[in-house]
């Protein structure tokens, strides 16, 4: 007897709304969450204290969320929830190991759904590891959760909606912006994709409305920019950027500079893929969904039977698809559980697989435009550091590349790169695109870098409480 | 371009391998090294990083342990990439009397063979690693000669300067087949080609078996899983390689199939700890599961109470070649002339890795070593 009939970890949409349709049709669901609180990133609830006076802060999809997190938290017989929970391994047997309050445990489970979510793309530029450069989703958390403004003077450089959102959060909460950089174009190909995405009125809206916000407040949005450097003594002081063509490559001539004391650089999401490719699910590498993913049937099952993986985690695409994803895996464990009939099952996900393959279509087109190109991975220079936590430069990184050296994880052994406690998820997409850069070859030829257990840093009495809780 | 042909060619690119293609490039010889990885990939890279003699028996093994040391220190001079060989001395911790007695024993064994041991008492102890538990600890064996080093950037090191050196080093070349005509070596088989020549030296580790049985040798060699825990950086806290005595007493006593675990510490370079090592059969597997990772961090804290909020960022395993005496097969073996032994290092292949290494080089070039390899033979298994 299993533990948990499903396990899912990860409380954002994706996690959320599987456990909601698994427990619906009478399947017992465990759910791991590293927060407080359910809701994942997009629908981030406030420690105590804090209360909610303007949604508009927040963005549409808080007041979406709220729905859900009521649903979910009225099927409270069948779900179990449990929160600060951070999952550090996936092992034979069906078994999970966590830890929570001090301890190590583990948990065995019949199926097991993987929601886990993805974190900002870091991109390594001349000056990136200066205090005040910080993640788009960094700066977003700060402003959401802890309502604190990143910064007085701040530049927004990246790619993509997040960046408008972030901005538009930014500027509801009186923040002052010197600029907003956009590495690709979305005006042009935003109306040129139109056709191809017919149907998405919700998402068009959505995209309308911080466009319009950031219009009106006058903060100038350039297309076709890029951050080439943040430069100060111990903090940035000001940044330097340029235009740039089609593969963001500067264009000589155009560079600027401006005074600033933050930068907000948002380049998109990578998906965080540490468990499945732990419990060794095939992965691919796939540039619109932000690298390695890992295989999924249209059930969402990974190549391991009974793994399951939605939302971002399994493939940037935001909480809408995530969304439809979590409901999709989570009918068909039902289904696969014998709770409901395969008639039923599929007439229920036949909506949502509708509503995934137009949300498709538009996240194409979105993709296309702030997909990183190959300018973005050329803007380190020799004295750059790309792995922060063993400070590895590019220089250390092209001496071994030159010594043929062409796999991520023999980088790994001959520079000591993604060796340090985030075990490569900041400067692990970097080097396969720095590779891939290198050699002209398909990021596939390179791997990627094998994450061991415990996947996040756990403590050593934490590890050492688990067997005797155990014995007890 | 693919190498056509060589003097030697050395199958293996850990330590082991890595050490004698340095020493043979050294001597002038036309080497190449095929590794079906990349260098250091397998046990070479997963270890605990000692350069270690105290637990080595008196006889062939401390003899060998020794010159293997010293070599490490000639490395160290003779290599133009640090690394990060400290020898601050080694330190094995006593916590009860039956581990007490049993280490006086290995004590006195070894100095009746010239190879002196210290024990020092618990306050000693403590003065030279305070993080010990002063409830736990009784004692120490302390050994001046022995340290730790950086067995990856060992390897790197190695294949810098043999390829300097002239030497050919093929990563991600798998070796398919030996040929051998009228009863001597003609030429490796890889996936990448031929290479013609008259002597290929089996520094496949683990793997030692396999390449064996290419030639219709049967090599005792076994996997036998260890596994070892990483934390994060901290600022020097632990100034020696530290073993339990318990590993020793376990070790001993057989039951080896069984999950075991005892006290292993040490501090690398980077300020990273290993922590240690649990054991078991596990076959190819690489694994690490959470018993064993869960274990590791619960004796280690029983013995380094205050290692408890220090975070594990990661761990991993590897497996070192077992063979039933301890001790590695090296030299030439009957009947196939040309294929030279140089593998089974029960986990100590870091260690004696440079010794094992040179030695083989010496049997190339000259015919004779400065240590007999007659004890170490492949036929020593068979003979009896």
């Amino acid at each position: 007897m299993k533990e948990a009939e499903l396990a899912i970890i990860g409380g954002g949409p994706g996690g959320i709304v599987a456990a909601i349709e698994a427990a619906k049709a009478g399947v017992m669901v465990t759910l791991l969450d590293e927060n407080p609180r359910p809701g994942g990133q997009i629908y981030r609830q406030f420690e105590k204290g804090f209360k909610v006076t303007d949604p508009e802060v927040l963005g549409g999809d808080y007041e979406k969320g709220l729905d859900l997190l009521n649903q979910f938290s009225s099927l409270g017989d069948k779900i179990k929830y449990m929160n600060n929970a951070t999952v550090w391994g996936i092992f034979d047997n069906n078994t999970l190991a966590f830890a929570r309050n001090g301890f190590s445990s583990s948990l065995s489970y019949g199926k097991l759904l993987v929601a886990n979510g993805a974190y900002d793309r870091p991109v390594p530029f001349p000056g990136w590891t200066l205090p005040g450069v910080l993640t788009a989703g960094g700066a977003q958390k700060l402003v959401k959760t802890e309502r604190i403004l990143p910064g007085k003077k701040i530049l927004i450089a990246g790619t993509g909606p997040l960046q408008l959102v972030l901005a538009h959060q930014i500027l509801a909460a009186g923040g002052k912006i010197e600029a907003i950089l956009e590495a690709g174009n979305l005006n042009k190909n935003w109306f040129q994709g139109l056709r191809g995405i017919w149907g998405n009125w919700d998402y068009l809206k959505e995209g309308w409305k911080y466009l319009r916000s950031i219009q009106k407040s006058g903060v100038p949005l350039l297309h076709n920019h890029i951050i080439l450097e943040a430069r100060g003594d111990g903090q940035v002081e000001e940044a330097v950027f340029a235009k740039v063509d089609e593969n963001w490559r500067p264009k000589p001539g155009t560079e600027r500079t401006v005074k600033v004391d933050t930068i907000c650089s948002g380049y998109g999401l990578v998906p965080s893929t540490e468990l499945t490719m732990l419990a060794e699910c095939e992965h691919k590498y796939d540039n619109l969904l932000g690298g390695y993913i890992p295989v999924r049937n249209e059930n969402m099952e990974t190549t391991v039977p009974g793994i399951y993986a939605v939302g971002d985690g399994a493939g940037v695409a935001g909480s809408k698809v995530a969304i439809e994803q979590g409901r999709i895996a989570g009918t068909a464990i039902a289904c696969s559980l014998e709770r409901i009939s395969k008639a039923f099952a599929d007439k229920s996900i036949k909506h949502a697989r509708k509503r995934l393959n137009r949300y498709n279509r538009l996240r194409k087109v979105l993709d296309q435009i702030s997909m990183p190109r190959a300018g973005l991975y050329e803007l380190a220079r020799d004295d750059t550091v790309i792995c922060r936590c063993e400070e590895i430069t590019l220089k250390e990184i092209k001496t071994a590349m030159a010594d043929s050296t062409t796999q991520v994880k023999d980088l790994k052994r001959k520079t000591r790169v993604g060796m340090g406690p985030c075990e490569g998820r900041m400067c692990g997409p970097a080097l396969i695109e720095i590779l891939r850069n290198h050699s002209n070859t398909s990021p596939e030829g390179h791997g990627y870098l094998n994450p061991r257990p415990p996947i996040k840093p756990i403590a050593l009495g934490v590890l050492a409480a688990g067997q005797q809780k155990l014995e007890i | 371009m693919f190498p056509e042909e060589a003097e030697v060619v050395v199958i293996g690119g850990g330590v082991i391998g890595s050490s004698t293609a340095y020493f043979l490039a050294q001597a002038g010889i036309d080497v190449v090294l095929v590794e079906k990885g990349y260098q250091s990939g397998e046990a070479s890279a997963a270890n605990s990083a000692f350069v270690w003699t105290i637990t080595r028996k008196a006889g062939i093994d401390i003899r060998l342990s020794m010159h293997s040391r010293r070599l490490h220190q000639q490395l160290q001079k003779e290599l133009d990439m640090d690394f990060e060989y400290v020898c601050n001395g080694g330190l094995l911790v006593i916590n009860d009397e039956k581990q007490m007695s049993y280490v006086e024993d290995h004590v006195r064994k070894r100095t009746e063979d010239g190879f002196p041991l210290e024990i020092i008492d618990a306050k000693q102890t403590l003065e030279l690693e305070p993080l010990l538990s002063k409830e736990k600890t009784i004692g120490a064996v302390f050994s001046p000669v022995d340290g730790t080093t950086n067995p990856i950037f060992l390897g790197v090191a190695l294949n810098l300067q043999a390829k300097k050196l002239g030497a050919i080093i093929c990563h991600h070349t798998e070796v398919l087949g030996i040929e051998v005509m009228g009863g001597k070596v003609k030429g490796v088989i890889t996936d990448k080609g031929t290479i013609k020549t008259n002597t290929a030296v089996n520094a496949a580790g683990t793997w030692g078996g396999a390449i064996g049985a290419m030639v219709g040798l049967k090599v005792p060699i076994t996997p036998f899983q260890m596994a070892v825990l990483v934390t994060e950086q901290l600022p020097p806290c632990v100034s020696h390689p530290i073993m339990g005595a318990s590993y020793m007493v376990e070790e001993d006593a057989g039951e080896k199939g069984e999950l075991g675990c005892g006290l292993i510490v040490s501090q690398q370079t980077s300020g990273n700890l290993l922590i240690g090592n649990s054991w078991r059969n596990a076959g190819y597997d690489q694994r690490t599961s959470q018993e064993e990772i869960e274990l590791m961090a619960r004796v280690n804290v029983g013995s380094m109470p205050s290692l408890k909020n220090v975070r594990v960022i990661r761990s991993y395993a590897n497996f070192f070649p077992h063979t039933d005496d301890d001790l590695p097969i090296l030299g030439k073996v009957d009947g196939i002339e040309g294929f030279i032994m140089a593998c089974g290092h029960n986990g100590h292949g870091v260690g004696l890795g440079p010794g094992s290494g040179k030695l083989i080089q010496e049997l190339i070039c000259e015919g004779k070593t400065a240590i007999s390899l007659d004890e170490l033979s492949l036929s020593r298994f068979y003979s009896k």
